[in-house]
């Protein structure tokens, strides 16, 4: 039964797991902003190599389960790269290659909805072209980015629990260790869930409160 | 040329296949058991979200919003070990999966057809109900096949997703492909030749499984063309 005692017993192990969950999710997604806008720009390239490269690793990672990525760069990523690397850092790598797949995509819708004409209009004005971009183009596609940017970073910080599989002291894995040693799980996984629930639950209501306004706005 | 093929292949491939095949079928049933109980309730779950009587949508909100913003992982760790503590029996890790699996399934199902739903116009109902139209009629043979034919992207999202979610599993000890892979590859300790294996086994059937989804859209979409 739940035991809130247990918790605050536990608390150091737990607070420190939170860190580790949020500090592994916040790494890999902002990898995810670079790796996918990298992405993004292979996509977009002319040369038919790059372009098919990039868009196999789009749909290669859209089918691929996480769980799997992640062992795989825990269990052959140092034998392939002849280094041996800590379960955390294994995930931040997995978790990053995963949401870059994501956020590519996103990029991509962001781009492919530019207003190029917008963009002409605002240098007939005489605005510079930083300018245009700053203050024309660059609100409007951020805007309709940011819903499925919060959403991928929702998803990245709901993968970061699988780290727990390959051993990376997370939250979920603190949560298993507890479970383990006081034959308690109720009570931690209650927990985990709970604090998923206050982080995740505002972020997603942002999200789903911003896409609203951009389809009104669209419309 | 039997045996150059043979000879081409890793080693583990000859010994295991039958093991990994097994393991995949068992990753299939359980994406095919998420989507036949998963996408029936979650009909039922967005008809009542957006028609049912307050005492039943409050509570099938608040379980929607605590499905969707939980790691599916921490829901199958507290599923299986809190079905104990409710029935009083050990439950196998099968049960547990399928449970979990099944629900949280019908919260995201259910999210994309009351979008759908929403997006339909006011009018329909109005004029239902003026022509005489049950509601039994009006849900199921009016809104609810045009709400999920226009959902029909996200819903392949979503099946997608639960493809990829079936992995998760092993970590509650289901045999399904990637755990036995990754027993596969503790005994023949050779982790990159088993787990790449395995990787492009999860890439050919969520390939296969995203072109039947483009297919069936396509088909549903042509005949309901309005």
């Amino acid at each position: 039964m739940l035991d809130i005692s247990l918790i605050l017993d536990a608390w150091p192990e737990l607070a420190r797991g939170i860190a580790t969950t949020l500090a592994v999710t916040a790494a890999s997604f902002l990898g995810a902003l670079l790796l996918g806008l990298l992405l993004t720009i292979g996509r977009l390239s002319r040369r038919k190599s790059l372009q098919r490269g990039c868009e196999g690793y789009v749909a290669l990672f859209r089918v691929v389960p996480e769980l799997g990525v992640i062992f795989w760069s825990y269990y052959c990523l140092p034998l392939l790269v002849g280094l041996s690397l800590s379960e955390i850092t294994c995930g931040i790598i997995a978790l990053t290659v995963i949401a870059a797949a994501y956020v590519s995509e996103i990029y991509r819708a962001g781009y492919n909805a530019l207003p190029i004409g917008q963009f002409e209009a605002a240098k007939a004005i005489g605005l510079k072209e930083w300018h245009a971009w700053r203050l024309v183009l660059a609100p409007q596609i951020l805007r309709r980015m940011t819903p499925s940017l919060i959403n991928c970073g929702i998803d990245t910080l709901k993968n970061s629990t699988l780290l727990a599989a390959i051993g990376a002291t997370e939250l979920a894995y603190e949560a298993y260790q507890i479970g383990n040693t006081t034959y308690n799980y109720l009570t931690p996984f209650s927990f985990v869930a709970f604090v998923f629930f206050i982080v995740i639950f505002p972020l997603s209501l942002i999200a789903r409160r911003r896409e609203t306004r951009l389809q009104a706005r669209l419309r | 040329m039997f045996s150059i093929l043979t000879d081409l292949l890793p080693d583990f491939l000859l010994r295991y296949w039958p093991a990994l095949v097994s393991g995949a079928l068992v990753s299939l049933k359980f994406l095919a058991w998420a989507i036949a109980i998963g996408f029936p309730a979650g009909m039922g779950i967005a008809v009542i979200q957006l028609n049912g009587p307050a005492l039943l949508r409050l509570p099938v909100i608040a379980l929607v919003e605590m499905v969707r913003n939980t790691p599916l992982l921490v829901q199958l760790w507290w599923i299986h070990f809190a079905i104990p503590i409710l029935f009083g029996a050990r439950s196998s890790p099968e049960v547990s999966a399928a449970i979990g699996l099944a629900l949280s399934s019908a919260c995201y199902f259910s999210e994309n057809i009351r979008g759908g739903l929403l997006a339909l116009p006011e009018g329909q109902r109005e004029a239902a109900t003026g022509l005489g139209i049950g509601r039994w009629c009006l849900w199921t043979r009016i809104l609810l096949p045009q709400a999920i034919i226009d959902t029909l992207p996200a819903s392949a999202n979503t099946v997608l997703s639960f493809f990829k979610a079936t992995s998760i599993l092993s970590v509650i000890a289901v045999p399904e492909l990637m755990m036995t892979a990754m027993r596969i590859s503790s005994r023949t300790a050779d982790p990159i030749g088993v787990l790449t294996t395995m990787t492009l086994i999860y890439a050919v059937l969520g390939g296969g499984i995203a072109f039947a989804l483009r297919r069936l859209e396509a088909a549903l979409m042509l005949r309901s063309r309005r």
